[in-house]
């Protein structure tokens, strides 16, 4: 399976490794934003903070743990790899392969393209019932279009 | 655009693995780029040139409009 951000431009098992190392920082921090997210819902729950749903705390918890576990496995998956020379090598051929890269680009465009139609016939049914979706979703692709713009100005300053 | 690298690899006796560890790349890119269902970057048509002894246009032949 090829990772939407399991792509690497390490040219030796070593450089690939290092780079593994780094991202074991990134996994770090989703630990403790999973730690945070779940957090919040137990403090808002021994609080008995008014106008919170136990089912909404239930997914802020379920979310954080779910995130938190998520990290640690990316911690521990990349820790292996590191101390198996063989499997290393073979991750990085993998995630350096350009048609790998590639392959993960055209699968984010098309992935995108259906998140978009999905979330326009959100809008536009479950606008008729919950008057505020249409504002959330519209922030929403204003946000990714603001980003798209702000990434294609700095990208086209680097090559 | 037609490649002309399983005929290259054939005549020299490698696999397709050989030549994808030799490359760098998998497998799967050896196989697609045989197929003509990928055509290689620049870089990679390079090293794919160099490990042959040949030059770029002797391997990967352009056609038509790819063509000035």
């Amino acid at each position: 399976m090829i990772g939407i951000f399991c792509v690497t431009k390490a040219s030796t098992d070593e450089e690939y490794g290092r780079h593994l190392g780094k991202a074991c920082y990134v996994y770090a921090g989703m630990i403790g934003i999973g730690v945070i997210t779940a957090a919040i819902a137990i403090v808002a729950e021994l609080l008995g903070m008014a106008g919170i749903s136990d089912y909404m705390l239930g997914i802020y918890c379920g979310m954080g743990s779910g995130i938190a576990f998520g990290g640690a496995v990316l911690i521990l998956r990349n820790r292996r790899l590191i101390r198996d020379k063989e499997k290393l090598h073979k991750a990085r051929i993998h995630d350096s392969d350009e048609r790998n890269f590639q392959i993960s680009n055209m699968a984010v465009k098309a992935a995108l393209a259906v998140l978009l139609a999905g979330m326009y016939l959100v809008m536009l049914i479950g606008g008729l019932w919950y008057p505020e979706l249409p504002k959330i979703l519209l922030f929403l692709v204003l946000l990714f279009l603001l980003s798209y713009l702000a990434a294609c100005k700095l990208i086209s300053d680097r090559i | 655009m037609k490649t002309r690298i399983q005929q290259l690899r054939k005549e020299r006796r490698i696999s397709q693995s050989e030549l994808a560890d030799a490359l760098s790349v998998t497998r799967q890119t050896i196989i697609s780029l045989e197929s003509g269902k990928y055509k290689a970057s620049l870089v990679l048509a390079h090293k794919i040139a160099q490990y042959f002894g040949s030059v770029i246009e002797e391997i990967f032949i352009f056609e038509g409009e790819e063509n000035l």
